[in-house]
């Protein structure tokens, strides 16, 4: 069985800073510590300025502190990418030029998928 | 301790009649939480009903393979219940219970010698840096001083009192003081306190 990553890691690393909730959702611009513990919980996704104030007040990175968000976010866009490869490859010669098709292609192929 | 690759959280509980401890850990190493979960609110049906509603939010939260729970000789029926509640929880999300008896746990901090509590304390937080700031002052029994006897032997004499209680059985006597203050202290402590005006 392959290690699940959780959703976020936000609790962890508020607790190993010795932060108490409310003085955390006071740094990261939150309405109420309800509100942050709700993004603990994974009830509510922060917005992008949350999510780098919570980098910058716990000193850990976006991707390390939603680490299974990113995960699940990551994977689903490589599916989303090799899925429009293929529909380029296979409809692309009707609906695009030929040289914007081409590079379409060499920028999808250089991305992660391939390695994957 | 051997760490198992497939199990990738586990949750540890320390159970208790009026409350339970509990620790998450990431494949046996990393810390991820810590705490203690109160449940003396309330008549003692509706315990065991909090006892699901805490527990439930915490495998809710960290989705843990393994729940790891204290095993002692005498479980109290407070704690048995709490123990069937934990197992029926786990069944129903196919989860794996261990109980680790007190034997198991001396095994490994003590190499079998016996292990006092503050002792496990005191290595875990040496394993775990986090927990360093958590880990309880030592209490240094026979011998400490007591703030509000020195107020109330200040207020009896005048001068500022060397008092230092020491606890001897069930007796409490005062040195530093003489006779008579310490004479006079009993009386006070029986009859009303005198007017500081």
């Amino acid at each position: 069985m392959a290690r699940r990553e959780l959703k976020n890691y936000l609790r962890t690393y508020r607790k190993r800073s010795g932060l108490a909730q409310g003085d955390v959702s006071y740094l990261v611009k939150a309405r109420t510590k309800g509100e942050w513990s709700r993004y603990e919980r994974s009830l509510r996704q922060p917005s992008l300025r949350t999510a780098f104030a919570c980098e910058e007040a716990l000193g850990v990175p976006v991707t390390r502190l939603f680490a299974g968000l990113r995960k699940s976010v990551g994977d689903e866009t490589i599916e989303r990418m090799q899925r429009l490869e293929s529909r380029l490859k296979t409809t692309g010669n009707t609906v695009n030029p030929a040289r914007r098709l081409a590079r379409k292609l060499q920028s999808l192929t250089f991305l992660p998928h391939e390695k994957v | 301790m051997k760490k198992c690759k497939s199990l990738s959280r586990i949750l540890a509980l320390y159970l208790h009649p009026g409350r339970f401890g509990y620790v998450v850990l990431e494949d046996s190493t990393e810390l991820l939480d810590w705490g203690v979960r109160r449940n003396y609110r309330g008549p003692k049906p509706w315990r065991t009903v909090l006892i699901q509603k805490r527990l439930t939010s915490l495998l809710n939260q960290w989705e843990p393979s393994l729940v790891l729970m204290n095993e002692a000789t005498r479980f109290s029926p407070q704690i048995r219940r709490i123990v069937t509640v934990i197992r029926k929880e786990a069944r129903h999300r196919k989860l794996m219970v261990k109980l680790i008896g007190r034997a198991a746990v001396s095994g490994t901090f003590g190499e079998g010698r016996p292990i006092r509590k503050y002792e496990i304390a005191s290595l875990l937080a040496e394993c775990f840096p986090v927990l360093r700031w958590e880990l309880p002052q030592r209490k240094i029994w026979g011998k400490r001083t007591l703030p509000h006897e020195h107020l109330r032997c200040s207020r009896l004499s005048g001068v500022q009192p060397q008092a230092e209680v020491h606890h001897s059985s069930n007796d409490i006597f005062l040195s530093g003081l003489p006779r008579t203050l310490e004479g006079k202290r009993r009386t006070a402590r029986t009859s009303n306190p005198p007017n500081s005006a």
